[in-house]
């Protein structure tokens, strides 16, 4: 038990994955501009994260490892992946509008996010068992939501700053992205 | 059509008209529509791989086989794949081109692909090739298609290698391993991922300060 | 439904293909990724024990090495600990009578330019020709003879301490 709950914790501080491991910086960059909208990414990334992370370690250890097609891993987990955003999409879709109102928009951004296939992998390759996957998949999730909430925190108050114009946008979020890194650095020696 | 004419058939003006369109397909990889600092995508890896000048050239290469490989086959099946299934079809074309990346950088590259790690798998989701090869490959012809690949897969390398060369100097004083002085003090935080942020940051806006 | 169809054979002509394909590129690749493999662990452990010509074929550790004429000259033992922000694993050569021959870094995730200089040489070095009794870091015994790496006591000290612990353990183990 102990063991989970500090894997919990160091992937989401430690190891958080926007700042210690660059994982999902794309939608990061692009959606962190409002808090509503970063708790509604961060909520659907959660969801699709589990599902693809649970499903992606069945389809390993039940059909390529039997078969000795490991090599295949990257095409269909990518291909598994695409599907299931798909699916979540037409599901809610049909079954909870207000659902599909709050995540719906997000679902497309997410197939692209490379977050997902990177949990997907590093479960795999970390040989991770099923319970260890369900932790380390909620905790990534949990760590991106963390970053997308502090950035677009900081960021709409930075629309009303004074900022030299050439560092107007992207470049002053990358660089306070570097400073909440770190931040986030301090946390390095806590495991 | 003009394309559909034998190269012989062109008049001379028409030639140079030509050789200048490729010419700006190639360049506004590079400056204009940028992959990573201007389009902002890929910046998973360019952040992550830049630490060292050998894994950013490494990366470089591999990104640029992937994209000139499936901008060719997605260009050459253009005519035939269904509208319907168009996602799936650029997915396995360029996953399989990752893959055949992976395997044979593991086998003649190890350390690199060492280094490199999740990130030469996370090459398929790189927004840019799916972003390509939606936008461009599946409507240009071969010829456009590959110097477009060659362009944005230079410009991607470009910038990965002048953020390792910024990194790498002044986070651990060496270039390419080979160390370049004496005595030197490296900025320790240069080599850390908040380096990679601020570093990033910092080019862009110079980027943009020389734009205007 | 005839669309289904079509779309179906499409997506399956497309997907034989790219199977075929990465199986001929694992095909060639497997062998040369194997061998690589082999050879980059073989080196390593004639790294941390150069005496050794040979060492015994097994997928677990200690290893046994042996010389020319099949002498065990040594042993091989594999090290885990936790260091500050990341799990070290060392390979350590000991020769027959427990005395270090060499210590190799195999991979470690510590701060970069602080604890990642336990994998230089000017501080593995030092364990060479030591037992294990010696293997403490100065500013935490008097008899301690092995300089910590500046600004990175806990990493030094992790893998320090486990070096010493694992030989004492393996010392009980063959006795």
């Amino acid at each position: 038990m102990k063991e989970l709950i500090l894997l919990l914790l160091s992937t989401i501080f430690v190891n958080n994955f926007v700042f210690a491991r660059f994982l999902g910086t794309c939608p990061y960059m692009g959606v962190s501009r409002k808090i509503a909208d970063s708790i509604g990414m961060g909520l659907a990334v959660i969801f699709v994260l589990l599902m693809a992370a649970v499903s992606s370690w069945f389809i390993q250890y039940f059909i390529l490892n039997p078969l000795h097609i490991e090599y295949l891993q990257t095409i269909v987990f990518i291909l598994v992946i695409a599907a299931l955003v798909q699916f979540v999409e037409m599901v809610i879709m049909k079954t909870s509008p207000a659902l599909y109102k709050a995540l719906g928009i997000y679902l497309p951004l997410i197939s692209t996010n490379c977050i997902i296939l990177a949990v997907a992998i590093l479960n795999i390759r970390e040989n991770y068992n099923l319970i260890k996957t369900v932790v380390f998949t909620v905790g990534a999730g949990l760590g991106f939501t963390l970053a997308l909430i502090l950035m677009s925190s900081i960021r709409e108050r930075l629309e009303i700053a004074d900022i030299p114009k050439p560092l107007e946008g992207e470049p002053i979020a990358f660089i306070i992205a570097g400073l909440i890194a770190i931040a986030f650095f301090g946390f390095s020696g806590m495991m | 059509m003009s394309s559909k004419k034998l190269l012989s058939e062109f008049t001379p003006l028409e030639m140079a008209s030509r050789k200048a369109g490729f010419l700006t397909g190639f360049t506004k990889g590079i400056i204009k529509e940028n992959p990573v600092l201007g389009l902002m995508l890929g910046l998973c890896s360019v952040l992550a791989v830049s630490t060292e000048v050998k894994n950013a050239i490494g990366m470089g290469c591999a990104m640029t086989f992937v994209l000139l490989g499936s901008n060719i086959l997605v260009s050459l099946l253009r005519k035939t794949i269904p509208q319907k299934v168009r996602i799936p079809v650029f997915l396995i074309v360029i996953g399989s081109f990752t893959t055949i990346v992976d395997l044979v950088m593991n086998a003649y590259a190890p350390a690199i692909h060492k280094n490199l790690g999740i990130f030469i798998p996370l090459i398929v989701v790189n927004c840019i090739i799916i972003a390509r090869a939606e936008a461009f490959a599946a409507k240009k012809q071969i010829l456009e298609s590959v110097i477009d690949a060659l362009g944005m897969g230079f410009g991607y390398t470009l910038v990965l290698f002048v953020i390792a060369t910024i990194r790498e100097i002044s986070g651990n004083g060496t270039f390419s391993g080979v160390k370049l002085f004496a005595e030197f003090n490296p900025v320790l935080v240069m080599m850390l991922p908040p380096g990679a942020f601020i570093t990033i940051g910092l080019l862009m806006a110079v980027l943009r300060a020389i734009k205007k | 439904m005839k669309e289904t169809i079509k779309l179906g054979k499409y997506l399956f002509i497309i997907c034989a293909v790219a199977g075929v394909t990465l199986a001929v590129t694992n095909y060639f690749t497997t062998k040369k990724i194997v061998s690589q493999k082999l050879k980059d662990e073989n080196a390593a452990l004639k790294e941390v024990l150069p005496v050794a010509f040979c060492f015994e074929v097994k997928n677990t550790f200690p290893k046994n090495g042996y010389d020319e004429k099949n002498n065990m000259v040594g042993y091989v033992l594999k090290v885990i600990v936790t260091g500050y922000s990341s799990e070290i694993s060392a390979l350590v050569g000991i020769d027959r009578d427990f005395k270090i021959t060499g210590v190799k870094i195999l991979s470690q995730n510590e701060t970069p330019g602080l604890g990642s200089k336990i994998s230089e040489k000017h501080f593995l070095l030092q364990f060479i020709g030591k037992f294990s009794e010696k293997i403490l870091l100065k500013k935490d015994a008097q008899t301690g003879e092995i300089d910590g790496v500046t600004s990175a006591t806990i990493s030094s000290r992790a893998i320090t301490d486990a070096i010493r612990k694992n030989i004492d353990e393996f010392k009980k183990t063959v006795k």
